[in-house]
């Protein structure tokens, strides 16, 4: 009796979600369903597998999404590990200044990569100083855009690792060395077998970031073909709308799957 | 005996931190610089690229200023009205409601956008889109931040007992509930303000050439401007963010930003 009368509470966020978010997303999935005649079809999707063209897209996002959340795990895992296990001077502003990349907007991530691969960038000009030619001038090449996905993946796993790895039980460790095992076993065979579902869970979430990232791209080369630039593309260039709203709704399926495992995964271990 | 392995790890580290660190430091650096080559400071320093970025650029930083607090002030309104009725109960119908309410930061921002942008195009004009679409997506992070603490803390009990004691809701809500989450609405409104100050993906799909962000004009100054503007650009906007960062991660609350895919 007592809580029905705040139910009052939740009618702000309900006329807001329904207008603003529910509504427009059902919009999105019957649009993606329309085809040119206005009948219901599922060509949409369908052309995105069959047609070369969206085809390429769809393996250019997974590949680079893929490679992108692998390296970064492993890099981070370093850096985690680092982190967790040493104490020295001015490690808080070192943890925050690997950290703060977080908050960039894509575009300013592209920027950072212009600054260093770019024409007059950081590794170019030294490679000039080093060897009398520019060289590694590759900001807007897909190597470029692969190390910017890099860019944003590791702070943002390091932060994800970190957490857990200091948490971990070293006696777990200690014992394994205490029967011989070497610093490296001690690694290989009990604490990553153990941190596995962090690592599980930490890629699940740094591939949905991979697969939504659309202004870090665009930034540096705006007609790359991966899924969100292409649906930006057919929809401000081709005002091919159905096929944008078909992307929108794979891209956002495979985020929500990914950020529902990520989920699954750190609730099952809480518990 | 060289233990090669170790080497090989710190190697990694540092070159891994410079990739990380170096391009933020050049960019300081370099938005002082009279001219970007080999050496930086072969021309001397200036402030002339600031001098540039307020006048082409100014009306960016004042609008997603506005954005960014309008953002945070209906979001503090909304979010915690929100979570204290949702920290009353936890029946299946909740739950799956709460799942509905965090949804935005699953969805990529160019996902979202396009949905608003086919049902919502008349309300494009004057920015009020772009408004809705960053309370849309920033709402689950005051949501969840508050809901967490109140569901911590013992203030169930707290608010049984107002209510036994005759206080109504809205007394209870703003006399008894607000003033004891004070800190976690604070947190829940620098991270609200810190993704909205650098929402891009979404904001590009909503904008009209009349009312630019911060990031979008980021967009058209690294597109076809100087890198040194762009650069003194980009140090106008790290300024707003780092204090905002370092407080965060005084609070442990950075983590709640590794689930932003706003990239």
């Amino acid at each position: 009796m007592r809580t029905s009368r705040t139910v009052a509470f939740l009618l702000p966020i309900t006329i807001i979600f329904g207008y603003f978010f529910l509504y427009p997303l059902v919009v999105l999935i019957l649009t993606s369903l329309r085809g040119a005649d206005g009948a219901l079809t599922l060509n949409n999707y369908t052309l995105m597998l069959m047609d070369p063209y969206y085809f390429r897209a769809v393996i250019n996002s997974l590949l680079l999404a893929l490679a992108a959340t692998l390296v970064s795990l492993v890099l981070s895992g370093v850096l985690a590990f680092f982190l967790a296990r040493n104490e020295f001077f001015g490690k808080t502003a070192y943890f925050t200044l690997l950290t703060f990349p977080m908050s960039f907007p894509g575009v300013v991530v592209g920027f950072m990569i212009i600054i260093l691969f770019g024409a007059t960038g950081i590794v170019p000009m030294l490679m000039q100083w080093l060897t009398g030619e520019r060289m590694l001038n590759i900001a807007y090449t897909i190597l470029g855009i692969f190390l910017a996905y890099l860019y944003f993946e590791i702070p943002r796993c390091i932060l994800a690792l970190y957490g857990a790895v200091k948490e971990f039980d070293r006696t777990l460790e200690d014992a394994a060395r205490s029967i011989g095992a070497t610093p490296w076993q001690a690694i290989r065979y009990v604490v990553l077998p153990t941190l596995f579902p962090i690592f599980l869970a930490t890629g699940a979430l740094a591939f949905s970031t991979s697969m939504s990232a659309f202004g870090t791209a665009f930034t540096l080369a705006n007609q790359f073909e991966i899924l969100p630039i292409l649906m930006y593309n057919e929809y401000t260039l081709s005002f091919k709308i159905e096929a944008a709203c078909a992307i929108a709704v794979v891209i956002g399926l495979i985020c929500v799957a990914m950020n529902t495992l990520n989920r699954f995964i750190l609730e099952k271990k809480g518990r | 005996m060289i233990n090669w392995g170790k080497i090989l790890v710190y190697m990694l580290i540092l070159v891994v931190s410079a990739f990380i660190i170096l391009p933020i430091l050049f960019t300081i650096v370099g938005s002082f610089s009279a001219y970007w080559g080999t050496s930086m400071f072969s021309k001397g320093w200036t402030l002339k690229w600031y001098q540039d970025v307020f006048r082409y650029y100014g009306d960016t930083i004042l609008f997603t200023f506005i954005i960014s607090l309008l953002t945070v002030l209906i979001n503090i309104i909304l979010g915690t009205m929100t979570a204290y009725r949702f920290s009353q109960s936890s029946s299946r119908w909740m739950k799956l409601a709460e799942e509905v309410l965090t949804l935005p930061l699953g969805i990529p921002g160019v996902a979202t956008a396009l949905a608003l942008i086919q049902t919502h195009a008349m309300f494009r004009e004057d920015g009020y889109l772009i408004l809705i679409g960053h309370i849309i997506v920033t709402f689950p992070l005051m949501f969840r931040t508050v809901l967490g603490t109140l569901r911590t803390k013992n203030f169930k009990l707290l608010d049984e007992g107002a209510a036994s004691l005759g206080a109504g809701p809205f007394y209870r809500f703003f006399r008894v509930i607000l003033p004891s989450i004070r800190s976690a609405v604070l947190s829940g409104a620098m991270l609200v303000f810190l993704l909205s100050l650098g929402e891009f993906n979404m904001t590009f799909f909503l904008y009209t050439p009349l009312r630019v962000t911060l990031p979008v004009g980021l967009y058209e100054a690294y597109a076809s401007l100087r890198i040194e503007i762009g650069s003194a650009y980009t140090v106008i906007f790290l300024i707003i963010a780092i204090p905002l960062m370092f407080l965060l991660h005084k609070l442990n609350q950075t983590s709640a930003l590794t689930r932003n895919g706003g990239s």
